[in-house]
Parts: C-alpha cells; sequence; structure tokens
C-alpha cells in the first residue's frame, strides 16, 4: 500500500473488491450512518484513482483496479473525471494562480531556463519542419509562460503520413512542480513524436487514437536499441470517442529516441490490431540558478 | 435538469407502512427512524455533488420499500439502503450526461468532438478552479502536486491531521462539480483565466 492511500487502506481494500462479504455489508452499513466514515471513503476513492493514473500502484493493486474497480461504469466515469481535473489543476498550477511564494526561487528560475531551452527547441523543430516541407509532426506547444502557442501543421498532402499529433505541455514555474507531460497519438505514425522532459516532468501521459474494436490493450515503451523500458497490460478499452491514456513514469526515459507499441486485443480470429509510434525523448538539462 | 426520476411505481400505504415496520417496531420510532434515514441520504446526495438529493433520497426510499413490499429478503436494510442510494446517483448521473448530449446544438460522436467535448470540460474546470478562494485552490494543487510524507507535511502546515486534509481536498474537488454542471449547461465558452488551453486541434 503506498503512502498516498494511508491510513485508509481498509477502504482502499474494500473499493478493490478484497474485503470478505461479512465486513464488506457491514461497512455498507456504516457508510450511510457514518457521514465522517462516507467521506473517508470518497477521499480513498480520489487517492487510489489518483495513484492509478500516476502509475503509483503496485502491479497487484493495478490489476486489481482495473479488473475490479474499473468494471462498474460508475467508476470509470470517476477515472475519466479526475483525468480532467488534473489536467484542469496542472494547468491552473502551470498558470502561475497559485500563490507565487516561490517565484523568484532558484528553482523557478532553473525552470525558467529550462523553459527557455524547451521553447528554443520547439522552434528549432519548427524551423526544421517548414524547410523540409514540413516533414514533421504536428507540435503544439502551448504551455510555457514565456511563450506564445507555435504549432505546425505539416503537409496539405491530402494523404498524409505523419499526422501524430503531439500536444506538449511545458509546466509554469511554480512551487506545484509535477508536470504531466501530454502527448497526443492520433493517425497512423509517421516521424518521430517530441516527448520534452523538463526536471519537474514527473509523468508522460500519453493519449492515442485507438479503434472501437479491441476490449483491452497492452502497451509497450521500447528504447532505441529495442529493450522494452515500460509495459501495460490489460488495459480497458476507452469510451467511445476517448483516446487510451497511458501514464508513463517520466523516468523512463531518457534523451533519445523511442518507440511506443500499442496491441489491441483481438476479437474472435480476427488479426490483434497493433499501433506504433516513434517517440524522441529530450531531457531538458537542469539549470543552475547561479 | 435530471430531476426527474425513472419513476414506474408510486409508493402505496402498504409498501410504506411494511418499510416502517422494518425500521422499527414502534411507529413513533419508526417515524424517527425513517426521518433520520431520509436526512443520511439526502446528506449522502449531498456529498456526492448530485442536484436535488431530496427528490434522489426520496427515489431511494421508494425503491427499498418497494423491494420490501414485494417480499424482497433483505438481512441488512442499511447496506441496502447504500446500495440503492448509489445506483440511484449513477442513473442520475447518466440522464444528466444524455441530457447533455441531447440539449447540444449539433450532432456530434466523432473522436474530434469528443476531445473538443472534453476540452470543454476542462477548460470549465479551470475556470472553476480559478473562481476557488486562493487558499483553496491552492490546497488543492499542492495536493495533487505532491506525493506521500509531502503530503502529511502539506496536512502539517496547514495544523490538520492527514485524514481532515484529504477528505477537505475531496470535498473542495467535489465542490467544483456543481460549478463544472452550471458551465458546462450555460456553453460557457473555454476561456479560463490561465488563458492556455490549445491542445490538439482548436481553431
Amino acid at each position: 500500500m503506498n503512502a498516498d492511500l494511508e491510513p485508509d487502506d481498509r477502504l482502499v481494500q474494500y473499493l478493490l473488491g478484497r474485503m470478505p462479504e461479512k465486513e464488506r455489508v457491514e461497512l455498507e452499513g456504516r457508510l450511510l450512518r457514518d457521514e465522517d466514515l462516507d467521506q473517508r471513503l470518497l477521499a480513498a476513492t480520489d487517492d487510489l484513482i489518483h495513484s492509478y493514473l500516476v502509475d503509483a500502484l503496485s502491479a497487484e493493486d493495478r490489476a486489481q483496479f482495473e479488473a475490479f474497480f474499473l468494471a462498474t461504469s460508475e467508476n470509470r466515469d470517476q477515472l475519466a473525471a479526475m483525468r480532467d481535473f488534473l489536467v484542469a489543476i496542472d494547468r491552473v498550477s502551470a498558470g502561475g494562480a497559485t500563490p507565487a511564494a516561490h517565484a523568484d526561487s532558484p528553482r523557478s528560475r532553473s525552470w525558467l531556463l529550462a523553459a527557455a531551452v524547451l521553447v528554443a527547441a520547439t522552434v528549432a523543430v519548427v524551423w526544421a519542419a517548414r524547410r523540409t516541407g514540413g516533414q514533421g509532426p504536428r507540435i503544439t506547444a502551448g504551455r510555457s509562460p514565456s511563450a506564445s502557442p507555435a504549432s505546425v501543421t505539416k503537409s496539405p498532402d491530402p494523404a498524409p503520413v505523419a499526422s501524430a499529433t503531439a500536444t506538449v505541455s511545458p509546466r509554469a514555474p511554480s512551487p506545484a512542480g509535477p508536470a504531466v507531460q501530454v502527448v497526443r497519438l492520433a493517425g497512423p505514425a509517421g516521424a518521430p513524436v517530441r516527448v520534452d522532459l523538463s526536471p519537474e516532468t514527473q509523468v508522460v501521459r500519453v493519449e492515442v487514437a485507438v479503434d472501437a474494436e479491441s476490449p483491452s490493450f497492452d502497451a509497450a515503451l521500447l528504447s532505441g536499441n529495442g529493450k522494452s523500458v515500460w509495459t501495460a497490460r490489460g488495459r480497458a478499452a476507452p469510451a467511445t470517442g476517448e483516446p487510451l491514456v497511458l501514464e508513463v513514469p517520466a523516468t523512463r526515459f531518457s534523451s533519445g529516441p523511442y518507440r511506443l507499441r500499442v496491441e489491441g486485443e483481438a476479437l474472435r480470429e480476427g488479426t490483434a490490431p497493433v499501433l506504433e509510434y516513434p517517440l524522441q525523448a529530450v531531457r531538458a538539462v537542469s539549470a543552475s540558478p547561479r | 435538469m435530471s430531476h426527474e426520476t425513472d419513476r414506474r411505481w408510486s409508493l402505496t400505504a402498504p409498501a410504506l407502512e411494511r418499510l416502517l415496520r422494518r425500521l422499527d417496531g414502534e411507529p413513533e420510532a419508526a417515524a424517527r427512524e425513517y426521518d433520520a434515514v431520509r436526512h443520511k441520504l439526502i446528506r449522502f446526495f449531498e456529498r456526492r455533488g448530485v442536484a436535488g438529493p431530496e427528490v434522489l433520497a426520496d427515489e431511494t426510499i421508494d425503491r427499498v420499500a418497494r423491494r420490501l413490499d414485494e417480499g424482497e429478503r433483505v438481512d441488512h436494510l442499511g447496506a441496502y439502503f447504500y446500495g440503492v442510494a448509489r445506483l440511484v446517483a449513477l442513473e442520475w448521473r447518466k440522464r444528466r450526461a444524455q441530457e447533455g448530449v441531447a440539449q447540444r446544438e449539433y450532432p456530434r460522436g466523432g473522436p474530434v468532438e469528443a476531445a473538443e467535448d472534453r476540452e470543454r470540460r476542462i477548460a470549465c474546470l479551470e475556470r472553476c478552479l480559478m473562481r476557488l478562494p486562493e487558499e483553496s485552490r491552492a490546497l488543492l494543487v499542492g495536493y495533487y502536486r505532491d506525493r506521500g510524507e509531502a503530503r502529511k507535511r502539506l496536512a502539517e502546515s496547514h495544523g490538520i491531521t492527514y485524514t481532515t486534509l484529504k477528505t477537505r481536498v475531496c470535498r473542495l474537488r467535489m465542490g467544483l462539480e456543481g460549478c463544472l454542471r452550471d458551465c458546462l449547461e450555460a456553453g460557457e465558452p473555454p476561456s479560463p483565466t490561465t488563458g492556455r488551453h490549445h491542445l490538439g486541434k482548436r481553431p
């Protein structure tokens, strides 16, 4: 049990369907009478979902979460709601809406420098894309405090060959450090999609447009030499129209090329649909304030 | 919106009587217990950010009364009420979502539209977060920024227990749902104060 789920681990066991029947019924009987207990259950539910989204559950808990907790549409809705909420929190945080007590701190200054590097890198990619007739992926960088959104849309070609969409969200210099870097992948794989990682980035949230047929998906992140550095198995299919969301700990990335492989569960005798996207991870060097 | 329940059955006098007997053998005590259960149910729905909690509390009571009237064996009435209340809340959310789809101005359904809908929800959430008092917003941001021991330190810095911090944050988050609902229903444009949400395809 991770520390974020303390001290309500019994409630977490209940949520994960591990509580013995007798104890479960007794608990549910108390939940209506005991408002405090019910409120703690709601909080434990939020924390459990959050832990899942940031990949902080053990493999066993994650499997149980997916098999039991996500079996109900109620809980899947809560997962989606929390996902949206975290993005909003991330944006508000990045927008400097929280108290700027550390606005001039060494840490934030180092972030500013890192952000400047990131913006420069983005400009370079944009420039390169234009120079080469736009062979790179569409890149939208719109989260930097010091840069207005810049975008390049590749290729007016009616038959797009590199239509992966990467949306990159560098973090703002706030004490609310942990960045969730969002990368959106849609359409057929093409040129490598850049994944920028600031020193504050903790999680890379990859949103993949997947078909509506497969009931579940396996995913693997492969390094340049083909070695698997991260895997996810049996992820439930997203709701129709929603992307498959993969939360990859940022620590799994170094600067360099990667491939993300997403394999759908085959139906009946069919062939398992497979998507592969080349990624290019770029770690911003942590800048010294001095 | 969404206050109409799927009632195809109305509470009858015999069913109510059976429920009261089940709550307590003595009529006055049963009436008090009925009021207590109803109050608990209202609070249950309020905690979940449901609009019109009284209506749904009555709906829950009616369903339980109906089951008892139909002879269903219910060993643990409290747990049964809880399970039915959860179901009623879920159905309310689904109705609300369906109404939201029906109220849209033009047909949608593809992945791009879904992404735009999601973007609108997130923009509304941003707007709602910005409307919170600064202290509350900072608490939410701090909580979801931190993990593990850092969260415990956050609780200490606010002079509250870790458990209290968790429930306070949870209440704050759920409190945003009403604001989110209002924002989506009002069709407010996604232009929160942070002003940065050009993710993916947006004109």
